[in-house]
C-alpha cells in the first residue's frame, strides 16, 4: 500500500514539474504570436487618424531603473513619463522590466547574444559599435528630423556619445559630469582651506592636514570596478595627456596605453592612494555606500559623478545640513599636465535606443516613448530631484539644494572632455577597471597597469 | 499482475515516466553544455555574426594567466571546503550521533539553517559583516579592544579569498551534517557496543568504526564539495565582484566577465569548457584517491 502511494505521489510530482514548464512555454508562444500579429498589423496599416497615432501597440522595455525607487531621480522621471504617455497615448502599452545599473549590462548582453533585445532600452556609448555591426540597433536620425522641436533640444555635445559611423543611435536622457569631488566646506575650512585646492601641491598639503585631523581626505566607492575609471582616470588621463590621446586610442595611432603623458596622470592618481589619502575599503564599497561616512563627517570629501546629487540629497533625508555645507570641485592640475583645467569628462554616456527590427506601428510607438523619456518635461522632472537631463531647461536648481547651484556654476566654467568608458572597447575598459583596483592598492604601478591594458588594446586592434 | 505496471513499469511506461526528468536534464544541462562547446570554437561578440577560429580560444586559454589564477582560487576553495566543510561536518555529526550531546534536534536545525538561504542572501549578509566602517566583525573586535586585529577583509589581495571562504564553508556545513548523520545512523549499534566493551573511547570509535563505515559517504561528500567549489559564483559576485583586481576571481566569475562585460562569448564559452574539464579531472582523482571506499575495510 505504502509503495503504491509513493509511486502515485512520484508520478504527480513529475507531472507538476512538466506542467510548470509547459505554462511558461505557452505564455512565451502566445507572446511571440501576438508580437508577430502586431508587427504584421503595423506593416500593413501604418495609419494615423487626424495626424495622431492610434494603433494599439505593446512595447517591451528594459531599463536600469526600478519603478519603486525612492532615491533615484530617473525612477521618478520615468514614472511621470509613463503617466504622461498613458494619458496622451492610451493605445501604447509598456511592458517594463527594470533593474539596477551594475546588473543591467549583464541583462542586456544576454539579450544581445541571443538577439532578443527588447523594443526600447538604455544603450551605453561603448555598446553601440558592436550592436550596430550586429544589426541590433536602430538609428534615431529620422526621429530627430521628424520632430524638430524635440530633436533640436539636444546639443552636438550631448549627441557625441551616441554617434557612430555618422549616425545617432540613442536619445540622450542625461547630462553628466563624471569626475566631481563633493567636499565638506566646513571641514576643509578647519584645516585652512576656504576653497578646494587648485594645484597639486595644494591638494597634497590639504589632504595631509585632513588626514592628520583624523578625516579620510577622499572617499571612493569602487566595488563596481568602474568608478575609478569614470570618475578619477577620466580626469587624470585627460589632465596628463590632453584630448589628442583620446583621438589616438580611437584611431589606433600613437603609443596607446604606454603613452608617457597619460601614465603621468595615472601616477598622480596612484599617489593619492599610496599616501593614504583615500579610504582603505574603496574596492569593497560602492558609490552609494560612500555617502553615509561622508554624511557622518568621517570622510572630508568623496569622488563621484553628477549622478550623485539626487541620491546624496535623498540619503541625507531630513537633515540636509551636511549637503548644504558641501561644495563641488574638480581635481586640480599638476606639473607637466597637457590637458585643460578646470575640466571634467562629461556628456550623455547613455541614451534611449530602440531595436533595429522594429517597423511600422511599433517603430512609431518606440519613437513616441523615446521622446517622452528624453524631452524637456523629462528633464524638468529630473531637475526637481536634483538630476540633469539631456536637454537644457530653465530651472532654479537652488530651490532643490544649494549644492546643485554650486554644481551648475562649476559646470558652466569647466571644459568637457571625452568619457573614455563610453567609447573604448568593452574588453579594454574591463582591463582598465580591474587594473585600477590593483593600482590603487599598490599591487602594481602605473607602467604595469599601462602594459596590461595595452596588451588587451592590441588584441582589439587585430 | 495488473498492478505491476505502476510498481514495476517497463518499456513504454518506464520511458514515459522518465521522459520529463530526462527532458529537463537535456534542456537545462546537456544541450547548454553542447552549445558552450560549439560556441568555444568561434570568435563571437553576440548577435548574428560568428567567425569560426577552431582551437584558437583554447590555445589562448592555456596561456591566460588570469584563468590560471582563477583556477588556483577554485582549488584553494576546494581544499578549504573539503577540510572544513566535510571535516567539521563529520565531527559535528559524530557528536550528534553520540549520547553526550543534548538538544540534538535544535543543533541540527540551527546548523542546517544557512543551507536554505540563497547564496545571494549569504553574500550580502557577509558583505555587511565585513564592512570596514560599520561591519559586525570590526565592531566586535573594537568592542573587545582588539583593534590591532582589524584588517581590510575584502580589500587586501592576500586575505580576500580567505575572507570569502568563510561564508561558503559556513553555509554548506549543515548539508554535510545531514548526509553524515543519516550515514552514521545506519551503522549497526552492536559494533559500537562491542567496541565499548573492549574499552574504546569516543575518539577511537570515530577513527576505527565511524570513519571506515562511512567512507563511501565521505567520498560522495568530498566529490560534492569539490564540484561545488569549481562552479562557485554567487558569493564571489555579491561580496567582491572578483576583485580587488582579479584577486578573488574564480573560474565561473572569469567566464561571466569575459562573456557579459568584455562581450567575448566565444572565449567565455572556452573558459567554461576548461572549467568543466578540470572539474571532471578533479572528480576522477577523488574517485581514485578514495578507491573503493568501504570495501577496503571489509
Amino acid at each position: 500500500m505504502k509503495k503504491k502511494i509513493s509511486a502515485i505521489m512520484s508520478l504527480l510530482l513529475v507531472c507538476s514539474m512538466l506542467g510548470a514548464c509547459g505554462s511558461d512555454n505557452t505564455e512565451e508562444n502566445k507572446g511571440n504570436d501576438t508580437e508577430q500579429a502586431e508587427s504584421k498589423e503595423g506593416e500593413a496599416a501604418d495609419q494615423e487618424e487626424d495626424g495622431e497615432f492610434t494603433e494599439e501597440v505593446t512595447l517591451d522595455v528594459a531599463m536600469m531603473w526600478s519603478l519603486d525607487s525612492t532615491t533615484d531621480a530617473k525612477s521618478y522621471a520615468l514614472n511621470n513619463a509613463l503617466k504622461r504617455l498613458e494619458k496622451d497615448y492610451p493605445n501604447i502599452t509598456i511592458n517594463y522590466d527594470g533593474s539596477v545599473h551594475d546588473d543591467y549590462q549583464t541583462i542586456m548582453m544576454t539579450y544581445a547574444a541571443a538577439d532578443t533585445l527588447p523594443d526600447v532600452f538604455n544603450v551605453k556609448g561603448s555598446w553601440i559599435p558592436g550592436m550596430v555591426e550586429n544589426g541590433q540597433l536602430g538609428a534615431i536620425d529620422e526621429f530627430l528630423e521628424q520632430d524638430k522641436e524635440w530633436g533640436d533640444g539636444f546639443s552636438e555635445d550631448m549627441l557625441f556619445d551616441m554617434k557612430y559611423d555618422g549616425h545617432y543611435y540613442g536619445a540622450p536622457f542625461q547630462d553628466l559630469c563624471c569626475s566631481l569631488i563633493v567636499y565638506n566646506k566646513e571641514i576643509y575650512d578647519s584645516v585652512g582651506y576656504d576653497h578646494f585646492p587648485e594645484d597639486w601641491d595644494e591638494l597634497l598639503d590639504c589632504f595631509t592636514k585632513l588626514k592628520d585631523a583624523g578625516y579620510v581626505p577622499l572617499g571612493m566607492g569602487n566595488s563596481g570596478q568602474w568608478v575609478a575609471n569614470s570618475c578619477m582616470f577620466g580626469a587624470f588621463g585627460d589632465r596628463g595627456a590632453g584630448n589628442s590621446w583620446y583621438d589616438d586610442i580611437m584611431n589606433g595611432t600613437g603609443d596607446g596605453f604606454l603613452d608617457e603623458n597619460m601614465l603621468h596622470g595615472v601616477e598622480k592618481m596612484a599617489e593619492l592612494a599610496e599616501k593614504g589619502f583615500m579610504n582603505s575599503n574603496m574596492n569593497s564599497i560602492d558609490q552609494f555606500e560612500v555617502m553615509p561616512p561622508y554624511i557622518n563627517e568621517e570622510y572630508a570629501s568623496y569622488v563621484d559623478g553628477s549622478w550623485t546629487f539626487g541620491t546624496l540629497i535623498a540619503t541625507a533625508g531630513d537633515d540636509q545640513s551636511i549637503v548644504e555645507k558641501s561644495g563641488v570641485a574638480v581635481f586640480p592640475t599638476f606639473d607637466g599636465a597637457k590637458g585643460e583645467y578646470p575640466a571634467t569628462p562629461g556628456g550623455s554616456a547613455w541614451g534611449q535606443a530602440y531595436n533595429a527590427n522594429l517597423t511600422g506601428a511599433k517603430k512609431e510607438a518606440a519613437r513616441i516613448f523615446i521622446k517622452y523619456i528624453s524631452d524637456a518635461q523629462w528633464c524638468l522632472d529630473l531637475a526637481e530631484k536634483g538630476d540633469f537631463g539631456g536637454q537644457s531647461v530653465d530651472y532654479d536648481y537652488g530651490q532643490t539644494s544649494p549644492i546643485l547651484d554650486a554644481y551648475v556654476s562649476l559646470k558652466e566654467s569647466a571644459a568637457k572632455t571625452p568619457q573614455y568608458d563610453c567609447h573604448f572597447n568593452t574588453s579594454v575598459i574591463d582591463a582598465m577597471n580591474t587594473g585600477f583596483q590593483e593600482l590603487l592598492l599598490g599591487e602594481i604601478d602605473a607602467k604595469e597597469w599601462g602594459k596590461r591594458v595595452q596588451d588587451e588594446y592590441e588584441m582589439t586592434l587585430e | 499482475m495488473e498492478q505491476n505496471w505502476i510498481l514495476r513499469p517497463k518499456g513504454k511506461i518506464l520511458f514515459l515516466c522518465m521522459l520529463p526528468s530526462v527532458a529537463l536534464f537535456l534542456i537545462f544541462t546537456a544541450i547548454p553544455v553542447g552549445m558552450a562547446v560549439y560556441y568555444s570554437f568561434f570568435n563571437w561578440s553576440g548577435g548574428k555574426n560568428k567567425k569560426f577560429i577552431g582551437l584558437a580560444n583554447f590555445a589562448h586559454l592555456l596561456k591566460d594567466e588570469v584563468f590560471h589564477e582563477s583556477l588556483m582560487n577554485n582549488f584553494l576553495l576546494a581544499v578549504c571546503c573539503v577540510i572544513f566543510q566535510v571535516g567539521i561536518a563529520f565531527i559535528i555529526s559524530s557528536l550528534i550521533c553520540s549520547k553526550m550531546l543534548k538538544l540534538k534536534a535544535f543543533h541540527q536545525f540551527a546548523i542546517f539553517m544557512p543551507v536554505v538561504l540563497a547564496p545571494v542572501v549569504v553574500g550580502f549578509l557577509w558583505k555587511i559583516v565585513y564592512n570596514q566602517d560599520y561591519g559586525l566583525l570590526n565592531f566586535l573586535l573594537r568592542s573587545m579592544n582588539l583593534e590591532s586585529w582589524i584588517k581590510p577583509w575584502l580589500d587586501d589581495v592576500g586575505i580576500v579569498m580567505k575572507s570569502i571562504t568563510i561564508p561558503i564553508v559556513w553555509q554548506w556545513i549543515g548539508l554535510y551534517v545531514v548526509i553524515f548523520v543519516s550515514a552514521m545512523k545506519n551503522i549497526p549499534e552492536e559494533i559500537f557496543e562491542s567496541a565499548a566493551l573492549d574499552g574504546a573511547n569516543g575518539i577511537k570509535k570515530a577513527i576505527y568504526i565511524t570513519w571506515p563505515m562511512t567512507l563511501d559517504t565521505v567520498k560522495i561528500s568530498v566529490i560534492l564539495a569539490v564540484s561545488g567549489c569549481m562552479k562557485i559564483f554567487e558569493h564571489i559576485y555579491i561580496i567582491t565582484g572578483g576583485g580587488p583586481g582579479t584577486a578573488s576571481t574564480v573560474g565561473a566569475m572569469y567566464a561571466y566577465k569575459t562573456s557579459f562585460i568584455k562581450q567575448k562569448f566565444g572565449y567565455g564559452s572556452a573558459i567554461s569548457v576548461g572549467i568543466m574539464v578540470v572539474s571532471l579531472v578533479l572528480v576522477a582523482m577523488c574517485n581514485i584517491i578514495f578507491g573503493k571506499g568501504k570495501e577496503r575495510y571489509e
